[in-house]
């Protein structure tokens, strides 16, 4: 009976796919009825979304606090829990990731970009590269959440002073992709070596905001011990972003109490 | 295109489309990404592969295409290698299904001209072999054109010193314009044209037919 629904959603869905290309309101009305007939929670989500675009994000969390309550997925419970942890409400994500992860794997692998989220908020990078580390061993996860995780456990290498283990790292995401984080890491480690000029080849390849930049370069020398380096960008940092100025500053507090 | 002409291409179109996005889903499972198969793409159901608009231009160009394959390229040992054998696993799935019909011609025609000639079952599948073999060598040469999203764009972003295999994610909307014009305005007719000529002639004829 199941596949019944499913089939017949599919026009449903379809023409919500259409519609809400086309910035349509009726997007939502068909989705909607797509998702009523097919249950699947794929569906649910893109719903969600075009909620999202056409009423609100308030409209889109309560809709679907109200699906989770009559209708549950893990798709659901992903998105809800991805809204919460953009609002800052860190428990109620975690409410919603813990009941995603009892419905088992969502299609997407979101499940896991919201965990991570959560590990990241929590404040202890530990945690965030010991669970990295973790879904490092996963095969299933789509692209957006093995580049975060690559990209933290590329950088936990690089602060940690595994550097041939983080310029393993950087060579395999660049093989993928244009991936600034890892041309700013290359860029440390030709520095570290004194090649300037692979160093400048690397800093221009690394297409980046100013501040972001700027934040690697402090980094990227904590990484390879030049503190006084680190410092001077530091302060350049605390004019162009104040909280990444922060972050950046725990980061070489941590490192200069333990040289 | 005729509605009459569309329904005729149809169930050749679904089992070519759906071939070939499972051998891309399967073939990338096999090199370690396992996303596809998280997503319900190691299938040969047909409604895990179709997509609107693919299904839509059915009816409205001579072709169709399946819901893309999401590959995680982070999850190969060598992404561009193995990106480039399973952007290549989709058409060389149209052309192996292209081939098993071609040999189940040869015995629909044994069986025509030996023992059932005047049996209607005989001929009605063996030219049903016909057009599912012929849309599937057409499936296949359609998709190695190197326009985004198509499986050619990829196998060059592969090939090529210097590109990354990801490049191609991007402007993938003005390609697919693109294409429409190169499809609507038949200005692909002549590639289809020379492959369906090629194809005629290697497909085994019933005698006096």
């Amino acid at each position: 009976m199941q596949w019944i629904g499913k089939l017949l959603s599919l026009p449903f869905l379809w023409l919500g796919q259409l519609t809400g290309m086309l910035k349509l309101p009726l997007s939502v009305p068909l989705l909607r009825t797509a998702w009523l007939l097919g249950g699947d929670g794929q569906v649910a989500r893109t719903t969600l979304l075009a909620i999202h675009h056409r009423d609100g994000l308030h409209a889109a969390r309560v809709q679907a606090a109200r699906w989770m309550e009559t209708s549950p997925r893990a798709e659901i419970a992903v998105f809800a829990g991805l809204m919460a942890l953009g609002a800052g409400e860190v428990e109620l994500a975690e409410g919603f990731l813990a009941r995603g992860q009892g419905m088992g794997k969502d299609r997407d692998g979101l499940l896991e970009l919201l965990e991570f989220g959560l590990a990241g908020q929590c404040g202890a990078t530990g945690s965030a590269t010991q669970l990295a580390r973790r879904m490092e061993q996963q095969r299933d996860l789509p692209p957006v959440v093995s580049r975060v995780i690559l990209n933290q456990l590329l950088w936990d290498a690089m602060l940690d002073g595994r550097h041939d283990e983080a310029r393993r790292r950087a060579e395999h995401l660049l093989e993928v992709e244009d991936m600034p984080q890892a041309e700013m890491a290359l860029w440390a480690l030709a520095k570290l070596h004194g090649d300037q000029r692979r160093a400048d080849k690397h800093l221009q390849r690394a297409k980046l905001a100013s501040p972001q930049k700027v934040y690697f370069q402090v980094l990227g020398n904590l990484a390879i011990r030049a503190h006084a380096d680190a410092r001077e960008l530091l302060s350049q940092l605390h004019s162009l972003d104040a909280t990444l100025a922060r972050n950046a500053e725990d980061f070489l507090q941590g490192k200069e109490s333990l040289a | 295109m005729s509605l009459e002409m569309a329904l005729l291409l149809l169930p050749g179109l679904v089992i070519g489309l759906t071939v070939h996005e499972f051998a891309h889903a399967w073939s990338a499972s096999l090199l370690g990404d396992d996303f596809p198969r998280r997503q319900g793409r190691v299938s040969l159901n047909p409604f895990r592969h179709l997509s609107f608009l693919g299904t839509l231009a059915i009816f409205l160009l001579p072709i169709g295409w399946g819901k893309p394959v999401q590959v995680n390229l982070y999850n190969f040992k060598h992404p561009k290698r193995d990106y480039l054998i399973t952007s290549l696993a989709g058409p060389l799935a149209n052309l192996l299904l292209a081939g098993i019909c071609i040999a189940l011609m040869q015995v629909t025609r044994l069986a025509y001209r030996h023992a059932l000639p005047s049996h209607s079952a005989v001929i009605v599948l063996h030219y049903a072999l016909m057009l599912v073999g012929t849309i599937n060598i057409v499936l296949a040469t359609v998709n190695l054109i190197p326009i985004p999203p198509l499986d050619g764009s990829k196998i060059w972003l592969c090939l090529i010193p210097g590109l990354r295999p990801a490049f191609g994610r991007k402007a993938t909307w003005a390609f697919m314009v693109v294409l429409f014009i190169l499809f609507s305005t038949k200005w692909i007719q002549p590639l289809i044209r020379l492959v369906l000529d090629n194809v005629q002639r290697i497909m085994p004829r019933l005698d006096g037919m």
